[in-house]
């Protein structure tokens, strides 16, 4: 072989093992600009590697961090890297969908459709009104009818004529037959593995949107193996991701029931705890989100479910008959509001902003309060605010749909202080007229419904579980307590009770 | 510190090189004093790279160095009596076995005294085959010195050579540390005897040639190790993580033999690099692996895999008992001892010593009548299938915990369940390239008659070592990835 060739040869090698930092270094110097764009922040969200000077002696190991997290290009090369990467493992998942989609039968069965109207009462039918007739008996009598009530029938609703006779007070009615909507067609979709079937109407009338020809989903029962990646990143059917983490999968698997013991155990607690609660005139109550895989199943790759009565549903009916606390599990609302508008993040565990919304209002109906139809709410799109998957994954995030989330107006007369989805403890205030004191522990799910909860209550504590020492008093003096947990931290919820306990009996009468 | 990360590649080598050859330019009119600078750079990198495993293990090093080169000068024929000379000898070994038992054994031992006599009377039969003790007799952990197996095992080369004549003494301590501690060999081997190395510390050359064979050699060990081995580890540790109850027959043959690809390409690999920096510093290492999975007998499957092990313990152990120059039954002792003994080297556990013992009985059963049978099978590649099947069952052994362990995994495999995992689930992109490459590569479909091509430097096989360099590198600098996410969960 030539020797200059060689030479050349080993001078690549030696350049390539010497160059990164003299590069690095000069693009610093020469090209700040460039520098900065080489630099982009990974999220990792971590403090990099330092030397540990004192540990030196015992073992270099910190050096050796220090240079892997400050190695010349590294936001680059890691970003160039899980591009290619990502569109490496994608290919290889559209090739492993066709070839399994090739052996399995496609039975294109429908999934369901339930009305969300019927979780909200049934505001469309107005009652009429009933008089009291006196009991008298009058003696002969020509009746004199008048209208005394009149309800004018619109679009949805018969209205009706109440006519009474003057003399006498019988009465009857009148019904007047609803208009039904002149509407004009504004939205056509067709059922598909992700989509509804349906035509979506805007009356001329009333200005109220709604829709017909109802058809659920098409379900996807084709095959697709269970694949995970980075740190529990799952891939789902058509592009959605889920996170395995804290045993999701048994959650979905309904594998994972609770014994009758353990069930017995968590009513004692939630009894005792009840028991301190209406000691001091605070009002109980249990919500458990629904896992995203729970709500969106037809997403799910091909598991072998074991049971449809699974281990949260079980829990909260045992709950709900051993106690006297109401518990929410608001998994059917979820699923029915999907029809609308999606309730979970594409891209992360978590249920976006309109899931929030949907899941507090079936906390407020199991405690009484009023609650708002979300069909009835303005609201606009706006991108997703959430996708953890991305980062936990190692994916990178332009091979994907951008995903979006629908944002309600919630009483936008309101303005409230203190939400910040990221911190830890979140004192809440607002004009509400609402001064009962709220206070939420829970975990990450609670954050998207800080904004929601502000504008119903003038004074409200919402906080991640962990952190109850520094709300003690908060907790100790409140109207209403609700402890939230994401369904795959069910047992957190009732170890965080401990500490409620001895909060709450620890307050001198 | 370890070849395949970061730290090594763009810091201390580069650094190494640059000094060594600035050395060389330095002083290339007085060759004397050009070789003291030269091997005087190269132990000092030796001394920073074996340092980083903290200095306590240094001083270990640096004592069994003192210890052995003494104990040349009371072995050397010449200098005393050959009375003397034994006991310097047995003295010396005496020494650097206690070491390695202390250091590498003591944890094990005194776990199995506890297991035995300090734990109730029913567990103690069975937690015997347990590698970890209950505590009881309190004994603080030995943290196991990386590398002490290997360079303990070149330092008796040496006395042992020495002793019988077949080596020079060493007179200079310095060439001597350099022999020790050389950093290319010191962690993982290969086991360098010393009077294969004794002319090349004192008189080597390097040149373009050997530079780039080194360069080649050295890439292709740094992919094998950080693309194959590294990919296909990670399915593999995710597999053993798994409950063994659950793991059905395929998910477990696709372990077992994923694992066997991964073991064979994180070793070679790592030889193949250490024999490339070696080549770089005009060093000539003798190959340690030979496309073991193609071989057609047990036998000749140890003529291929860790030849330097083996070929130490022939030199040393194997032929002083006698060899094959004796009885039968003499052989088949000397065959059990050299097998129990590698067996025991590769680790502190009772998973090391059967699979170690079992090789040695299917070694012997080889000798008795096996090998004839294979030669006579003129259909080869069932030869290579039935070794490779043994090989990979024997894996297990070496990669489980323990032995009850190895036990269950060996049962799945040969189940006829269907497990609660599919092997798909273990696949990706990535992992299947892995492993088609890993089956390829080691020589078990393409029996090619050595692994010598890579020696031969071609343009097409330099801009390949360079592609693999830069696709390695770029692996290990992903690897460093590692984002928390504050969203409390």
């Amino acid at each position: 072989m030539k020797k200059a060739f060689l030479k050349i040869f080993v001078t690549l090698f030696c350049v390539i093992t010497a160059a990164p930092w003299i590069a690095w270094g000069s693009v610093k110097l020469f090209a700040p600009e460039k520098f900065s764009g080489y630099s982009e922040d990974l999220s990792e969200n971590r403090n990099l590697a330092v030397v540990n000077k004192e540990a030196l002696w015992s073992s270099g190991d910190s050096v050796s961090a220090y240079i892997d997290d400050h190695a010349p290009f590294r936001s680059a090369l890691i970003i160039f890297y899980q591009k290619i990467d990502s569109k490496a493992e994608l290919a290889y998942s559209k090739t492993v969908s066709y070839v399994s989609g090739i052996f399995s039968k496609d039975e294109s069965t429908k999934t369901q459709v339930t009305d969300l109207s019927s979780f909200y009462g049934d505001s469309s039918s107005v009652s009429v009104p009933v008089i009291s007739v006196p009991t008298e008996p009058v003696k002969e009598h020509v009746h004199e009818y008048s209208v005394s009530d009149e309800k004018l029938p619109d679009c949805e609703n018969d209205g009706y004529r109440l006519y009474t006779c003057n003399g006498c007070g019988d009465y009857y009615t009148e019904t007047l037959e609803k208009s039904g909507h002149d509407g004009v067609l504004s939205l056509e979709s067709t059922a598909s593995y992700t989509t509804y079937g349906f035509k979506e109407y805007v009356c001329r009338t009333c200005k109220k949107t709604y829709r017909t020809d109802i058809e659920p989903k098409l379900a996807d029962t084709s095959y697709l193996a269970p694949r995970s990646v980075g740190e529990g990143i799952l891939f789902g059917k058509h592009d959605w991701l889920f996170y395995t983490g804290n045993n999701s999968v048994a959650y979905y698997k309904g594998t994972n029931l609770l014994d009758d013991e353990t069930l017995a155990e968590y009513a004692a607690k939630t009894n005792r705890l009840n028991e301190l609660c209406k000691e001091r005139g605070i009002k109980l109550y249990l919500l458990f989100c629904p896992n995203k895989e729970q709500v969106y199943s037809e997403y799910m790759p091909s598991y072998e479910v074991e049971t449809d009565y699974k281990r949260t549903q079980r829990l909260v009916d045992y709950i709900n008959e051993n106690t006297d606390v109401p518990a929410v599990y608001p998994i059917e609302e979820l699923k029915a509001a999907d029809f609308y508008w999606q309730t979970y993040y594409k891209y992360d565990t978590h249920w976006n902003r309109t899931g929030a919304f949907i899941g507090l209002m079936a906390l407020y109906k199991a405690m009484g309060k009023e609650t708002v139809n979300p069909i009835e709410l303005n609201g606009e799109y706006v991108p997703a605010m959430l996708d953890l998957c991305f980062a936990l994954g190692g994916l990178d995030p332009s091979n994907y749909a951008q995903d979006r989330e629908f944002l309600f107006e919630y009483k936008p007369e309101l303005t409230v202080d203190g939400v910040d989805i990221a911190k830890n403890v979140c004192r809440l205030t607002s004009g509400s007229d609402n001064d009962e004191r709220f206070v939420m522990l829970g975990d990450s799910f609670r954050s998207l419904m800080l904004e929601y909860i502000g504008r119903d209550y003038a004074n409200a504590t919402v906080i991640h579980r962990d952190y109850m020492s520094s709300v003690k008093k908060d907790i100790q003096n409140c109207d209403i307590l609700v402890m939230e947990a994401v369904e795959r931290y069910d047992a957190r919820t009732f170890k965080a009770m401990d500490t409620v306990i001895e909060y709450l009996e620890s307050v001198e009468e | 510190m370890v070849f395949s990360s970061l730290l090594f590649l763009i810091c201390f080598l580069p650094a190494c090189l640059l000094l060594y050859y600035l050395v060389k330019l330095i002083f290339k009119d007085d060759a004397k004093k050009q070789l003291t600078a030269e091997n005087a750079v190269l132990l000092f990198f030796s001394i920073v790279f074996y340092g980083f495993g903290g200095i306590r293990y240094l001083l270990l090093m640096f004592s069994v160095i003192i210890i052995n080169w003494v104990g040349g000068f009371l072995c050397a024929p010449g200098r005393h009596t050959e009375k003397s000379r034994k006991i310097g000898l047995i003295a010396t070994v005496i020494l650097n076995l206690g070491f390695l038992f202390f250091f590498k054994y003591f944890n094990l031992f005194i776990g199995m005294i506890e297991n035995l006599f300090f734990s109730d009377a029913k567990a103690a039969l069975s937690s015997v085959f347990l590698s970890k003790g209950n505590g009881a007799l309190g004994f603080k952990e030995v943290v196991l010195p990386i590398g002490i197996s290997f360079y303990i095992f070149q330092a008796l080369s040496y006395v042992i050579d020495v002793y019988r004549g077949n080596a020079g003494l060493q007179g200079n301590i310095l060439k001597f540390a350099l022999y020790i501690s050389f950093f290319p060999q010191l962690i993982a081997g290969p086991i360098v005897q010393y009077k294969d190395v004794e002319r090349q510390i004192s008189e080597r050359s390097e040149s373009a040639e050997l530079f780039s064979e080194g360069i080649i050699r050295f890439s292709y060990g740094l992919g094998k190790k950080v693309l194959i081995a590294n990919t296909l580890g990670k399915a593999v540790d995710s597999i053993w993580e798994l409950d063994v109850a659950s793991i059905g027959a395929g998910l477990a043959w696709f372990g077992a033999i994923a694992y066997s690809l991964q073991i064979y390409y994180d070793f070679s690999g790592y030889s193949d690099m250490a024999i490339g920096l070696g080549k770089m510093f005009g060093f000539n290492f003798r190959e340690n692996f030979n496309l073991p999975y193609m071989s057609e007998s047990v036998r000749e499957f140890w003529r291929r895999w860790h030849i330097s092990l083996s070929s130490w313990f022939r030199e040393y152990v194997y032929i002083p008992l006698g060899g094959s120059r004796c009885s039968n039954a003499k052989l088949y002792r000397n065959i059990f001892i050299v097998f129990l003994l590698t067996g025991i080297w590769h680790g502190a556990n009772q998973t090391f010593l059967v699979w170690g013992v079992i090789y040695g009985i299917l070694l012997i059963l080889d000798r008795a009548f096996l090998g004839k049978l294979l030669s006579a099978n003129p259909v080869k590649a069932i030869n290579r299938l039935l070794t490779f099947l043994v090989v990979t069952v024997l894996w297990v052994v070496f990669r489980a915990d323990d032995i009850f362990l190895a036990g269950s995994f060996i049962k799945s495999m040969f189940s006829r369940k269907t497990g609660d995992y599919t092997v798909m689930s273990f696949l990706s992109a990535k992992v299947i390239l892995a492993f088609v490459a890993g089956v390829i590569l080691s020589g078990f479909f393409f029996r090619k008659k050595e692994d010598r091509g890579l020696m031969k430097l071609s343009v097409p096989r330099c801009a390949f070592a360079i592609v693999l360099l830069l696709v390695s590198m770029l692996f290990l600098v992903n690897g460093t990835y590692n984002p928390f996410i504050y969203f409390q969960f």
